[in-house]
């Protein structure tokens, strides 16, 4: 645990030193691109040979309902998280929202959805309450297995691991539960997404510019409601602008 | 002030009052035009596709050319041919942008073709329509895969509206990812890349239009 909040102090450093001027901010920042093609082009080797043919395997053989109830489980999970990050931010009733779901969704362990169709929490994580807090989010970086992050985002994840209240939960099968969680989201992500990845993968002219553009559109709108006021921006400002040039 | 004074100044405002009334009006009927436009844009775009996809013994080629049609009828093609370069365009010679334009355009109609067949079982359910600026309306919803294969998918369609011109497609944005964006940043990045060589796109494009024709 130690080391785990190490390396997020180590990389929160780093986006604190790299911070850029205002009105650099809405550019993709990448200084480290040729280090950070290189780990795209291993995560794309390891989608080749590994989480691609299981992502096919599992659309291609899972029941329907099966792959709902893994993607409701892989949600749920999340929820603790989601309650203590909103905690944090001050989203006191999205908060609550999620402790409720977990609590509801608790009796099935997270296969149902009994919430289907009430409101749903707002997924919230820890490089969400960084962005609260006002730190810049820092170079783009590819991690190796997790994909697109920026320093900030990569932060939040490594303080995700280390606060998550599931790792409470003590014994054999907490301990499986939590070790195989980030396999089962993987294959259940890749799959639900299956025909999009290869696009990008097998249509583009640069398969790693597409999916950084597609990770900070993503990652922008997620961010939202989350930036102080005076660094919202409008992501129309520039189609607005082309016409009027 | 005199009384007669008093009741001039009434009647000045008054019709003050009226005007700005009728202009308000007008610009909210106006607008109200162009969100209709836009949004039956869309709708009409959805029914051609629909039917489209819906005839049997079609070959590829004839899907291409209804695709052909679509492009040019419902797409701002034009606009999105100068935004998906970015400030490239600026640097790029008059030969270099009718390459780039053709070959963009080939591209852009193959890739389409390949995703023909996934057409079939789609349905648009409008949500919601905001305008952005003077220009630019936004109409919203979402697309439902009455095949159940596929989650419903929540886009957001950027439509060009200018006074004088018909309203057209600008950009489709699926789940926050404009495509034209995306492509933009593609492009923008290869050019880069290639120390600023706009050629470099347009190589890159032939080696990728070589490479989707049928074997």
């Amino acid at each position: 645990m130690v080391r785990l909040l190490l390396s997020a102090c180590a990389l929160s450093f780093l986006a604190a030193c790299t911070s850029m001027p205002d009105d650099e901010k809405t550019a993709i920042n990448d200084p480290f691109e040729n280090t950070n093609r290189k780990i795209f082009a291993f995560n794309l080797a390891v989608d080749d040979y590994a989480l691609e043919p299981a992502a096919n395997l599992y659309r291609n053989t899972a029941p329907e309902p099966v792959q709902r109830g893994v993607s409701n489980y892989v949600s749920w999970a999340g929820m603790p998280l989601t309650a203590v990050n909103s905690a944090l931010q001050g989203k006191f009733e999205n908060a609550a929202l999620a402790s409720l779901t977990f609590l509801v969704n608790g009796l099935t362990f997270g296969f149902v959805d009994l919430m289907e169709g009430e409101d749903q929490p707002k997924r919230e994580d820890f490089g969400q309450t960084l962005t609260s807090a006002g730190m810049d989010q820092g170079p783009y970086l590819v991690v190796p297995f997790l994909g697109s992050n920026t320093v900030r985002s990569a932060s939040g994840r490594v303080v995700d691991m280390v606060i998550n209240p599931l790792g409470a939960f003590s014994g054999k099968t907490a301990s499986d539960a939590r070790t195989t969680l980030p396999i089962v989201n993987a294959v259940s992500f890749r799959a639900t997404h299956f025909d999009t990845i290869n696009d990008v993968k097998n249509n583009s002219l640069d398969a790693y510019a597409r999916a950084r553009s597609a990770y900070y559109q993503q990652r922008d709108k997620l961010l939202q409601d989350n930036l102080p006021k005076g660094e919202l921006k409008d992501d129309l400002d520039e189609f607005e602008t082309f016409f009027t040039e | 002030m005199t009384h007669l004074q008093k009741s001039l100044l009434k009647v000045k405002i008054a019709a003050f009052s009226a005007i700005m009334v009728l202009a308000c009006a007008g610009g909210t009927a106006c607008a109200n035009d162009r969100v209709s436009e836009a949004e039956h844009l869309v709708t009409a775009l959805i029914t051609e596709l629909e039917q489209t996809s819906l005839r049997d013994n079609t070959t590829d080629k004839d899907n291409k050319q209804v695709l052909d049609q679509l492009v040019e009828s419902y797409f701002d093609v034009d606009a999105i041919t100068r935004f998906s370069v970015g400030r490239y365009w600026r640097v790029a010679t008059e030969s270099e942008r009718s390459e780039y334009a053709k070959l963009f355009r080939f591209v852009l109609l193959n890739q389409a073709n390949e995703q023909f067949h996934k057409l079939r079982d789609l349905e648009f359910k409008p949500t919601t329509t905001n305008t952005k600026g003077d220009k630019l309306i936004l109409v919203g919803g979402i697309i439902h895969d009455k095949s159940g294969e596929f989650p419903d998918v929540e886009i957001f369609w950027r439509i060009v509206a200018r006074p004088d011109k018909p309203a057209k497609i600008f950009d489709i944005e699926v789940e926050n990812i404009s495509m034209l964006k995306t492509q933009q940043d593609e492009n923008t990045t290869l050019i880069r890349r290639n120390a600023g060589r706009f050629g470099a796109l347009i190589e890159a494009l032939q080696e990728q239009l070589k490479n989707q024709q049928p074997n």
